[in-house]
């Protein structure tokens, strides 16, 4: 009997690493988007604007497979304590991942509109548009390893990326009091911004999230 | 053991699972009023009720710990199956929605205490538009309370044209800071106004697809209105499948039960 247990135990933990690693996948696909968006806005590219499209269609099928399994673990393992934790944790940062997909198609479709110009503000984007990449790795590094410590860096590093994004946010101003027949485009790279701000939100939310099943 | 025992354990099971329902609604009510905080502080420059609305987010958050603790006890002690579950996971993903609407009326509020009143056409267009992402918001949750899959339907399908007016206000927006730079620093804090309405608007779309989840078991998430449309009414067609009824939250539950073997 007790063989029989360890066995079904062994399952039990083989479909959350599984669970874990859609999870995972998806993250870097995020990763990847973001970084994607960011080179479509130094040379706008159309092929790549269509793989971050596709992208977003991968996370969300991925997003459907994860959720499924999900449920089925729920339904069939009946988990507790921190397993149980872990599976809600996932379903609710489904969510996320979900949300900075189309955040990152956002920013791609934002820059394809753009004609490249103030040179120094796109400087500030890249920087920040970095920056945001980082939380985001470290945030699925987190839940990797579930790592609060971790975790709980991206929190903190929030702050920064904020205030970052404040700084470019009068940047952009003074380039439309400048140059007024300009401030459709910068309308369009200061949108840019407020993504890559929101995408940084949402590392934050999964930072969270990780904290709440790893602590 | 006595012959009342079964029926007073499914009493509280029935309890349970109708405490998350009023909590939700009560959660609900509160990021309806403080959207309506939010939008009324921007257009009628109102510091106070902005400041109330910043500091009644916190009650919503707080409503959102304690729902999360009612679930997953719920799910450890009751460990629901079928509608029962289905429902407690809609709620998992509920609540994140209605505290993300929470925080969005906060942030709105807040861009109201940043920015004092200038004459501007504009404040009409967020006006016009906070009213209609209100009304969303609004029916979502009525959809919610009396599982209506119509309403949610009609939630949906709405939303297509905030999403227009939205645009619209961009295009307008433009205009102004063209007109007068000197503006354009307020203007830009009355355009994030407009997108984060759209947001919320977009929640409460969410919201609407979890209904439809909740009572129709159908997760509607990635396909479009008329897909929607015709999920539903086929599964109503089917025979021997389960029909999708106008219940309300309670009588649902209450439905469910005596599928239980």
């Amino acid at each position: 009997m007790a063989k029989k247990t360890q066995h079904i135990m062994k399952r039990f933990d083989k479909e959350l690493e599984e669970v874990k690693e859609i999870v995972l996948s998806m993250g870097e696909l995020v990763e990847q988007s973001i970084k994607d968006a960011m080179e479509t806005l130094i040379s706008p590219s159309e092929d790549l604007a269509h793989k971050i499209l596709n992208c977003d269609k991968k996370i969300e099928e991925l997003e459907a497979e994860c959720e499924e399994l999900a449920q089925s673990i729920i339904v069939r393992r009946q988990p507790t304590a921190s397993d149980l934790r872990f599976i809600i944790a996932i379903i609710k940062l489904l969510k996320d991942l979900e949300y900075m997909g189309h955040l990152s198609a956002s920013i791609s479709s934002m820059a394809l509109q753009t004609v490249k110009q103030p040179t120094e503000y796109y400087d500030s984007l890249e920087s920040m548009g970095e920056k945001v990449v980082i939380q985001v790795h470290d945030a699925f590094k987190a839940l990797a390893n579930s790592n609060s410590k971790l975790a709980h860096k991206v929190i903190d590093r929030d702050q920064k990326i904020n205030k970052r994004y404040r700084v470019i946010q009068r940047e952009v101003l003074t380039y439309m009091l400048e140059e007024p027949h300009s401030i459709s485009h910068l309308l369009n790279l200061s949108n840019v911004a407020k993504q890559l701000e929101r995408i940084a939100d949402h590392a934050v939310h999964v930072s969270k999230l990780v904290i709440s099943y790893s602590e | 053991m006595p012959v009342n025992a079964p029926h007073h354990i499914m009493k509280r099971f029935d309890q349970e699972m109708d405490d998350v329902k009023k909590l939700i609604l009560s959660m609900g009510a509160l990021v309806e009023r403080a959207i309506e905080n939010a939008i009324s502080s921007i257009i009628n420059q109102d510091e106070s009720l902005a400041r109330k609305t910043i500091e009644r987010d916190k009650t919503i958050n707080a409503l959102e710990v304690e729902c999360d603790e009612l679930t997953r006890n719920i799910m450890v002690r009751r460990q629901p199956a079928a509608g029962d579950l289905r429902f407690i996971i809609a709620i998992i993903k509920l609540v994140e929605d209605l505290e993300h609407m929470g925080d969005l009326a906060a942030s709105i509020a807040t861009t109201a205490l940043q920015t004092s009143k200038q004459p501007s056409n504009y404040y009409d267009s967020i006006e016009t538009m906070g009213e209609k992402v209100v009304e969303q918001m609004h029916n979502a949750l009525d959809a919610l309370a009396r599982g209506d899959i119509e309403m949610a339907i009609d939630v949906i399908a709405r939303d297509k044209k905030i999403d227009k007016r939205h645009r619209a206000m961009q295009r307008e927006v433009l205009t102004y800071m063209m007109e007068d730079p000197r503006s354009i620093s307020q203007l830009l804090n009355l355009s994030t106004v407009a997108k984060q309405l759209e947001r919320i608007s977009d929640h409460a779309v969410n919201v609407a697809k979890l209904v439809i989840y909740i009572t129709s078991g159908q997760d509607v998430r990635h396909i479009d209105i008329k897909a929607v449309k015709e999920l539903v009414n086929y599964n109503n067609d089917k025979p021997g499948k389960d029909k999708v009824s106008k219940a309300p939250l309670s009588d649902e539950i209450s439905n469910e039960e005596s599928e239980v073997e």
